[in-house]
Order: structure tokens, then sequence, then C-alpha cells
């Protein structure tokens, strides 16, 4: 092996079909994923995230949230996430097929968040989760997102969505926390991370 | 260096140039790897006391998801793509014929290189992260890396191509591959998952197989090349095989090529995806064998050296941990252990053996050979770098061990549904605290690797054996005989 030449088309050669089959492949291949229609309900899945959650993205993206939270569940013999109740069916890869932004993570440091929106829809805990995590529970591994919110003091009413804090959290009488736009839209973002509809290739379990 | 091979084309003006664009490389890379083994320490306090004070919680620029990416881009790209871009510049100028009238380019690109990645880390640490590994860094900024490293390879590239040179040694094919690789791995992560910002399920799918593409296709082949003028080198004697150097070349590349998808296996990819990444992860251990015997047999009976030369015996060690990281991608990725330990720490402890392990490894080797040849000068303090060394070997050792139960741990808490999910995060605890000692051991260890290139760049201190111990004259490189 004393030539250059063979050697450069060798490497690229063999370079080039696993190129094909690892990038080529799913980049066309997904690219003709189509979203699936109900004969009877006419409903379509799955359904493209609200204009509000998009947002929330790069707010997630920022702060590095994938590092701990994954968002895929895997088949029912491949792991306990079913039965953890984190969803009712695995995954597939049509149900990522209007997101942006693919955040599926590889750690569980912290729980899987595919269908959180699924399981708690209330905002309020949401925000006091990441203001101060350790107030929902005592033994949680999350770290606090305070530049997510404002405190500030109360001029006339307060805040409809200032948050319900209480002991050690609280802010002081007369002064109140509420969360920021990054925090709304974060928020937002999560409460749309909700893949509990079927799909013809991964039907939801009949029970 | 550059004056011990027969070139007439190099001297005064471009030998000193060339010398300084390579040590440029090597000085911003090591200082690199300081800047990122303190993020990594400051993660790993994180994880195990997420809102105390000392590890900065309430800090929104040093909050665990920011610092996280700002470690592994700046080890990376930093310390293990600048370091691995001076080496193989090196190399690559010591086995063949290069003009190095492009030097200014050169250490351009290398400005370019170091300033974007400057730019990268405060926009990560402001808020401005992507959240895809390794491409966290802006497209404009990264931009800046991507140019450079254009730069740097198409000259490489197009000079090798010009005077004809040939592959006259083991070491070149690696270093040429990897250089070629790196730019096509480099180029599709940027353009498609990044400028063109591919979304849906192709995203983690490409992305995924770019990152194990910096990893197996760039900085694994680099450090092989790297390892293959060590190792026969540092023990007097040619490579054993060429035949086995073959099989271990093409084989790794043929499949490391497809072991893409490692991260996400289990994940909505298709199954035949997944499965052929499992494939290629087990069959790897095949030309890994092979390199193994070739270099064990280059090695035996004289493994001794490694003692009292230190570039050799941060390669040796290095190639074992190869060898451990190979065994240990291929028992992970089988479906049965890969539901076990996917997600959990033991998902690191490749990253260990193969990043911080392997091509750190033999990085600090071949910073610890080419210094004193690039710069004419010796290192001061022997005693301080056999410390590092064994710093750095404990710590990897421990940090691994540490991953591996503790992922065994967190892994059957998580494959219990009936064990509630924050008593699996509780049990994992000490498992968290001995990570953070273990990479404060490498954190001490990088420290001590940058004091002894400092002390050496400021104080001239020429008695190159004493650390080395072997000849200052160019030895024949024992590569090139073999191929003879």
């Amino acid at each position: 092996m004393k030539r250059f030449t063979p050697y450069l088309l060798g490497v690229l050669g063999l370079f080039l079909l696993g190129w094909l089959g690892m990038v080529y492949y799913p980049y066309m291949a997904f690219a003709e994923l189509r979203p699936d229609r109900d004969s009877t309900t006419n409903e379509v899945t799955p359904p493209g995230l609200p204009g509000t959650a998009v947002q929330g993205f790069r707010v997630y993206a920022a702060n590095g949230c994938v590092e701990c939270h994954s968002q895929y569940v895997r088949d029912k013999n491949e792991g306990a996430d079913i039965d953890r109740k984190w969803g009712n069916r695995r995954t597939v890869a049509r149900d990522y097929m209007n997101d942006g932004d693919v955040f599926l993570g590889s750690s569980r440091l912290g729980p899987d968040l595919t269908n959180v929106g699924a399981r708690q829809k209330d905002a309020a805990w949401y925000y006091k989760l990441l203001y101060r995590p350790t107030s929902l529970n005592a033994e949680s591994g999350m770290p606090a997102y305070p530049w997510l919110f404002i405190k500030r003091k109360i001029a006339g009413q307060p805040s409809a969505d200032a948050l319900q804090l209480a002991g050690e959290d609280a802010p002081p009488p007369g002064w109140e926390v509420v969360p920021n736009n990054d925090a709304r839209e974060l928020v937002g973002y999560l409460r749309a991370l909700n893949r509990t509809y079927p799909l013809p290739e991964a039907p939801e379990p009949k029970e | 260096m550059i004056n011990d091979t027969a070139a007439p084309l190099r001297a005064g003006r471009t030998l000193r140039l060339s010398q300084a664009a390579i040590a440029f490389y090597l000085l911003t890379g090591t200082a690199w790897l300081i800047i990122a083994s303190l993020f990594w320490w400051l993660n790993t306090a994180q994880a195990f006391a997420p809102n105390a004070r000392y590890a900065f919680a309430g800090v929104p620029w040093l909050t665990y998801g920011r610092v996280w990416p700002a470690f592994t881009n700046t080890f990376v790209f930093g310390w293990a793509s600048l370091t691995g871009l001076g080496v193989a510049l090196y190399f690559v100028s010591r086995l063949s014929r290069l003009s190095w009238r492009a030097g200014v380019m050169i250490l351009t690109a290398g400005i370019i290189w170091n300033l974007s990645l400057v730019l990268g880390l405060w926009h990560v640490l402001g808020g401005g992260s992507t959240g895809r590994e390794l491409l966290e860094i802006n497209p404009s900024i990264s931009f800046g890396l991507f140019l450079a490293a254009v730069l740097i390879i198409t000259w490489l590239l197009v000079e090798f191509w010009a005077y004809r040179n040939e592959l006259r040694s083991v070491p070149l094919w690696y270093l040429m591959a990897a250089l070629l690789c790196f730019i096509w791995v480099f180029t599709t992560g940027q353009v498609i998952v990044n400028s063109w910002h591919t979304g849906g399920p192709t995203q983690p799918a490409i992305q995924s197989w770019y990152v194990n593409g910096l990893y197996q296709l760039w900085l694994v082949p680099l450090a092989l090349g790297a390892a293959y003028i060590l190792i026969p080198e540092g023990v007097q004697r040619p490579v054993y095989s060429l035949a086995l150097a073959r099989i271990g070349f093409w084989g790794y590349g043929a499949i490391a090529v497809w072991a893409g998808l490692f991260s996400f296996l289990g994940g909505p990819f298709p199954a035949w995806m997944q499965t052929v990444t499992i494939v290629a992860n087990v069959l790897l251990i095949l030309p890994v064998l092979a390199l193994f015997a070739n270099f064990h047999r280059t090695l035996n009976g004289r493994y001794g050296l490694a003692g009292p030369n230190l570039p050799l015996r941060f390669a040796v060690t290095g190639f074992f941990l190869f060898v451990a990281a190979t065994f240990w991608s291929a028992f992970v990725s089988f479906r049965t252990v890969d539901f076990i330990f996917h997600f959990t720490l033991g998902m690191e402890a490749r990253w260990t053996l193969l990043l911080a392990g392997f091509v750190s490894f033999t990085l600090i080797g071949s910073v610890y050979y080419v210094l004193p040849r690039l710069l004419d000068r010796g290192w001061l303090a022997p005693g301080m770098m056999r410390l590092q060394f064994w710093l750095a070997s404990v710590g990897v050792g421990l940090l691994a061990l540490d991953q591996v139960v503790g992922g065994l741990v967190q892994g059957y808490g998580l494959a219990d549904a009936k064990i509630e999910f924050s008593a699996v995060v509780d049990i994992i605890r000490p498992f968290l605290l001995v990570r953070f000692v273990a990479v404060g051991m490498l954190f001490f260890s990088y420290l001590l690797f940058g004091l002894s290139v400092l002390l050496s760049m400021c104080f001239r201190y020429s008695e190159r054996t004493r650390t080395t111990a072997e000849p200052v004259a160019p030895v024949e490189t024992p590569a090139e005989v073999s191929v003879a």
C-alpha cells in the first residue's frame, strides 16, 4: 500500500458505503413520512405542536434539559419504560416527524419526558418544579432554574400566575415570584409533550 | 523535527513557521484540556449536589445543562482535535514531503479555530446552545471551526498529492485517513444537521452517526497513527507484521463507519439500523484484536522499556484502554445488556475508556514525544510527569469502574418499575461522589501535564534523554523499515 490514489479511493469508498447507509438512507426515508389519517374519525396523527410550544424548544435546548431527560419510550421487551407509565406504546420515527428539534437524550438522571404533558397538565406544578424542585420532592436531583422567574414587589393585586410557595421557599410578605417569558414558553412546550395517540405501526395497547 | 528527514525545501523561515504552527496547536490544545476538565469536574459536583452553593446553583451560565456541553465541546474540539491536528501535522511532515509554504495559512487556521471555540463556549454558556450533541455551538460560530478544518485538511491533502508522496509507513495510513474522515464527518454534522436544520427523526439519526464518527473515525485513527509511531520507536523495533497492520486498518475503517446509532439503541429507528450498529460494534473486536496482536508482538519482551520512556508508557497504557473500550462497546450493545445499561452511568464508561483513556493518553504521550523534538528542549520535571501518569491512570480506572458498577445498579433500578424513580437516583448518589473524586484526579493530572509543558517552554533544558531514554539523534523510523 504505497500509492496514494488507490488508498484514497479505498478509504473514501468504504466511508461512502457507511455514509449512504447511516446518513443518506435516514435522510431520504424519513423525508417520506406522512401523517396518518384515521378513516373513521378523520383524525390526523401525529398532531403538530402548538405555536407556543415551538418557542419552548429554544429554552429546553439552551438550558441543556436533554442532558438528563430522554424523550423516547422503548418497547415493552427493551426496558421498563411502559411499566413506569412513561408511555403506553413505544415511540416510532413518525412520532417526531413534525418536530424541528428532537431531543431523544441518552441519560435518565431525570425521568423520561415523552408524555409528560399527558401525566401533568397543571402549569403551576411545572413552575414550582422549575423554581424550586425540592418544594415538590425533597429528594429531587434536579437543579433549580431561578433565572426563569421574576421576584417582584406586589403592586396592587397579586398576579394570577404568581407561584404558591410555602415555608423557606416563599418570598417575603408583599413580594411575589412570577414566571418570565422563557418559563412560559418552556412550560408550554413541556405541556404539549404528549404522544398518547395511536399509530398503525405502534398501536396503543387495548386494556 | 522537520529537519530530520531529507527536505531541502524546508529551511530558515519556513522551518520556523512550521514549528510555530505545530507548537501553537499543541499548546492551545493543552490549555483547552485544563479548561475542559475544570468544566467536567464542576459538572460531576453538580450531579452529586445539584443545589449546593459550591456547585454554583442558581448561576444561569454555570447550570448543569450548560456546563456539560461546555465540557464536551472544549474536550473534543479544543483538546483532542487541536492537539490531534498538531500531532498529525508533525508526524505527516516527518514521514513525508511537505513544503509548508502555506505555513501562514495553517497558523491562521489554528487561530480561527481557537477564536471560534472561545466564542462558541461563551455563546453556549450564555444560553445559545442548540441542544444537539457536539453541535451545541451556534452554526454561525461553528462555521469558523469548519472553515479552519477545511483550510488545514485541504492544504495537507493537496500538498501530499502534489509531492507524489507515498504511504511508506503504517502511521501515515491512519493519519491521512483520520483527516479525510474528519472533514467528511464534520461537514455532514455541520451542514445537514446544523445549517440545513434538518428536523424530525432524521436529526438524531444523523447526529448520532456524526458523534460516533468524530470519536471512531477521527480521534481513534489519529491516536492509532500516533501509537504506530510511539510504540515501534519506543522499543526500537519495526512493526511486527504488515499484514496484521493491513487487516487492522481496513477492517476497522470498514466496520466503524456503521456503528453510528450507539447512543439511541432501542430508539425510534428502523430495526435494521439498530441491528447493523450492534453487529458493527461486535465485529470491531476483530480488527482491534489484529491491532493488539501486532502491537503485542512488536512490544514482546520489551514491555519494560515503557517504565523509563514516558511517551511509550502513555501509548501502551492508552492502547490497552482502547482494547477495553472496544470490548465494553461490544458487550453493552447486545440488546439484553443494553436493556440494563441504556440511559445509565454505564453509557459514559465507553466515553471514559475511549476519550479520556485511549485518545487522551496517546495524545499526552505524543506531546511528551513531539515538543522536545520540535523545539529542541527537554522536560524539566520527570518526577512530576510520572505522577501525572499515575494520577491519570488511577483516575480513568476508578472512573470507568465506578460508571460500570453505578450503571449496573442504576440500570437494575430503572428496569424494576416497582422501585420509585427518585429512589433510583438516590441509590446512585455514592457513585456520583466517586465519579467526582475520580474526575478530580484527572483534573489534577491534566494540570500537572499543563505545568510540565509550561515549564519546558519557559526554561530551556536540553538534556532530552533523561525522560525519554532514547538517543537524541533520530532513529530510522521503524515503521518505514517494515514496508520496504
